[in-house]
């Protein structure tokens, strides 16, 4: 391109130095390769005013118009020096016949009565049909893309991140562009990259202008302009790939070649495809290449526990509107992150407010600003809050974790813990009158396990079970022996206690005696109550140990039923009981005189005496 | 302040597990209480295995080792050890408790089959008490019977005889439940009757090859029952009833 500047530049200095020195161009303009049947033009230029002229013998072209003549004049002050130039033109349209090689004549044209004659013309026609290639030998190669074809490099698309590398969840940014050696028009996408894996968001406005710049690369002026920019969120760590993005533009390609070989300073200018009628529209489809995007991990060292994926560079506050008010009043508390990253998917922060407020869904206000740095912006998140019971409580300290990528750390924001005083509620509500329906179901805010057992118990050998051990035998053995062990013991509790009664059998009389003679002292000494309780111990203590039967157990009937159990005779029995009533008699109605006691006391010697030797 | 307790106390747990036999039990368990209520829930379990290794067990060491595995999102271990917990002390609350938070957690929701009354009410008296404690309440209730029998042996008096002829009656048949009962519980508990699923998805075979028919798929933390034992493969019933076959190393025997 620059070269072609040069070139041009050069030319046109030449032109007008040939004109300082009043030298005579005349000369011949045409295609130097046609088609067979293609209607084309031939210019003759002058520069300078002439006039006679004469037509060239056209060979083998047919001769379809002409020649039409035009004139131009231009003066120009450089440098304070007046130039003028003239330009006089003869042009024929002419259409090629069968293919092969035409000699086209000078033309010849009369200037201040002096003949011209124009150069020559050689023109190859070439057999219809097809963009033939037409590049000739000594054609400079970079002017290929005026053949009619386009190549590889003369337009094309590519992508480039800013980043191969992210950590999940970083910010990255694809930036697609196009480069051009060519005018191109009608640039339309195709297929924009499916962005699998990614949470995209374009940083291009919708009807925003491409914006042109140039790009030297290889040594070769390039149009390019950015198409597409996307900020890209990686959402899963691996490998990642942004298909190819697929566009189509049409290429407007000059296809006529060799014009340029005429030293016309304008015909560039002709030849431009805006001005230039034999402009070529070819249909390009550009697909851009693939790209791969390793997406690392975050790193697991000093994860915070509230962390949820938020990766950028943020700042956090937090923001209360009052701390005291009263029961059923509202609370506003806003929490505001901004900063560069991916905003939009940020999750709220977990405010923990005491179980007794009333809370609400939170309203959240989002601005995003897409930039070609990225995406940056602000999240609100607005809490509504009712005290519903009067009381100081606390909402506890809101934190909000991030990992920075540029300083590969998490970092971690926590607002101040807020205490808020709940005063009584003015009005009527149900919380001030303390009914029942004011009480509360407990709330349950979790669900966990209960805790470990830390009082320590006696730990125990596995495998260690009473059942079917050897212990375990041992004691039904023991079990079983209870039987014996019990019957030895009635036995001898059986035993002993015939020894016992035959004793008392022994001194039954020994006793009675004795208590018959303590009797006597109190019949002397005339305390007949005493006498006759300790003649009642003394008769029935007697039959007592004589049968071994308990006191309380006594009565006349089972003196007589043992007495005759014994086989003891009527009349013994008889006097026994008659002994045995007197005694009681006497006990209950005492008072009488002393021979009463005195017949009482030989009654019962009697009856013992009696007793005593048929019991024996 | 506290990290630097919570390095002295890995320190210390480095030292037990070097050590060995250095602590008796009561204070490994001391420790690993401690390192548990610090949140070291692996510090804590590596102390309790310690316990565990020597061959020792008590309810509060399962119960304690279940709520550590729980702690560390160790599901079908924690159902392991509370499940462990609960067969030495079956009638505690908090065992239960934590055992039917562990088990809401579970993939697999298996309908029971509804049983009969009369095995609710032996079940129920069945997870009374330990294998232990049912030994013991038989033996007494033997000592009891085996009394009244020699008092209706030995007693002359038609009343008692009665008396004892009827409660012995009566003595008996609770004297044969209970040593049913401690017969059941003890063969329960020295046997393995039942597992785990330790795999998190396993498909259940219907014969103990890896070609055979595949039946039902089931998910880590279920509890299965120990039917029978093929060479690396066991036969096992899950709660609804149905049977099948799986490798012996996708469960742990409680």
């Amino acid at each position: 391109m620059i070269i072609k500047r040069i070139f041009f530049i050069t030319l046109l200095a030449f032109s007008l130095i040939t004109q300082a020195q009043d030298n005579i161009t005349f000369t011949a303009i045409g295609k130097q390769v046609v088609k067979e049947g293609e209607r084309f033009r031939i210019i003759y230029e002058l520069n300078a005013d002439g006039g006679a002229f004469r037509n060239p013998n056209f060979g083998g072209l047919q001769v379809l118009s002409g020649p039409s003549t035009s004139t131009s004049s231009n003066i120009q002050y450089v440098n304070g020096r007046m130039s003028k130039s003239y330009t006089m033109s003869y042009s024929f349209v002419v259409q090629a016949g069968n293919a092969g090689e035409v000699q086209v004549g000078p033309a010849s044209v009369t200037v201040d009565g002096k003949i011209v004659q124009s150069n020559p013309l050689t023109i190859t026609i070439v057999a219809g049909g097809g963009n033939t290639q037409t590049t000739s030998g000594g054609q400079q190669k970079k002017e290929s893309n005026e053949s009619g074809m386009l190549q590889d490099d003369d337009v094309y698309i590519t992508v480039a991140v800013n980043n191969k590398n992210p950590y999940l969840g970083e910010q990255i940014i694809a930036t697609y562009k196009i480069y051009t050696k060519v005018a191109v028009s009608n640039l339309t996408l195709d297929k924009m990259t499916a962005f699998n894996g990614f949470w995209s968001k374009s940083l291009m406005g919708d009807n925003a202008q491409y914006r042109q710049s140039t790009e030297v690369i290889n040594g070769e002026e390039y149009i390019t302009a950015e198409i597409n920019k996307v900020a890209l969120f990686p959402q899963k760590t691996g490998k990642l790939i942004l298909e190819p993005a697929e566009i189509t533009c049409t290429a407007q390609l000059r296809v006529q070649s060799n014009q340029r070989r005429g030293n016309d300073p304008f015909e560039s200018f002709f030849n431009d495809p805006f001005f230039n009628r034999n402009v070529k529209n070819v249909e390009a489809r550009l697909k851009s290449k693939p790209i791969t995007i390793e997406v690392q991990p975050l790193p697991q060292k000093d994860k915070p526990d509230d962390f949820t994926g938020a990766v950028g560079d943020f700042h956090f506050s937090s923001k209360i509107d009052r701390t005291t008010l009263s029961a059923n009043d509202a609370l506003n508390l806003s929490i505001e992150l901004s900063g560069n990253g991916n905003i939009e998917l940020l999750t709220l922060p977990e405010v923990r407010f005491p179980v007794d407020f009333e809370t609400f869904e939170p309203k959240i206000t989002t601005s995003t600003v897409p930039s070609t740095t990225g995406i940056s912006g602000r999240k609100k998140f607005e809490y509504l809050a009712i005290p519903r019971n009067p009381g100081d409580f606390t909402i506890e300290p809101i934190t909000f974790s991030f990992f920075n990528p540029k300083t590969k750390t998490y970092e971690r924001f926590s607002s101040e813990a807020y205490h808020i005083k709940v005063g009584k509620g003015s009005g009527n509500n149900n919380d001030v009158t303390y009914n029942a329906s004011a009480k509360e179901d407990i709330r349950f805010i979790g669900k966990d396990i209960r805790h470990i057992k830390t009082i320590i118990e006696p730990l125990k050998p596995v495998g260690n079970y009473l059942f079917g051990s050897l212990f375990f035998f041992v004691l039904l053995f023991v079990i079983f022996l209870i039987p014996f062990i019990l019957i030895i013991l009635w036995k001898r509790m059986e035993k002993q206690n015939a020894n016992v009664s035959r004793v008392k059998n022994r001194k039954a009389n020994k006793i009675a005696r004795m208590r018959l003679q303590k009797a006597e002292k109190f019949k002397q000494s005339g305390n007949d109550k005493g006498f006759y309780d300790e003649m009642a111990l003394g008769i029935w203590g007697y039959i007592a140990d004589k049968f071994n039967i308990s006191l309380s157990e006594l009565s006349i009937e089972t003196v007589r039923e043992k007495l005759q159990n014994k086989s003891v005779s009527e009349e013994i029995t008889n006097n026994f009981i008659q002994s045995l009533n007197n005694i009681e008699f006497a006990r209950f109605a005492p008072g009488d005189a002393r021979d009463k006691m005195e017949s009482v006391y030989n009654e019962a010697i009697t009856a013992i005496m009696q007793a005593e030797k048929a019991l024996k | 302040m506290k990290r630097t307790k919570n390095f002295a106390l890995v320190a210390l747990l480095q030292l037990i597990a070097w050590s060995g036999f250095a602590y008796t039990p009561d204070s490994l368990m001391a420790i690993g209480n401690r390192a548990y209520n610090q949140g070291m829930y692996d510090s804590a379990l590596l102390v309790y295995d310690q316990v565990a290794g020597q061959g020792l067990q008590s309810a509060q060491l399962f119960y304690n080792m279940g709520n550590a595995h729980f702690k560390n999102n160790n599901v079908p271990a924690a159902i392991l050890f509370f499940e462990k917990a609960r067969k030495l002390a079956p009638s505690d609350e908090n065992i239960q408790y934590n055992l039917s938070v562990a088990n809401s957690m579970i993939v697999d929701k298996i309908e029971q089959v509804p049983e009969l009354f009369y095995k609710t009410w032996w079940n129920y008296f069945y997870n009374l008490f330990n294998a232990d404690t049912w030994t013991v309440i038989a033996l007494f209730l033997l000592t009891f019977l085996i009394i009244l029998i020699t008092w209706f042996v030995l007693t002359k008096s038609r009343t008692s005889k009665q008396t004892s002829f009827y409660l012995g009656i009566i003595m008996l048949f609770f004297t044969i439940t209970a040593f049913g009962l401690a017969s059941q519980k003890y063969y329960y508990s020295k046997e393995h009757q039942e597992a785990i699923v330790f795999t998190p998805a396993i498909t259940v075979k219907s014969s103990p090859t890896q070609s055979a028919v595949d039946l039902f798929v089931i998910h880590e933390g279920t509890k299965v029952k120990l039917l029978d034992r093929v060479s690396g493969w066991i036969e096992i019933r899950i709660p609804d009833g149905s049977i099948g076959w799986l490798p012996e190393n996708s469960v742990q025997e409680i």
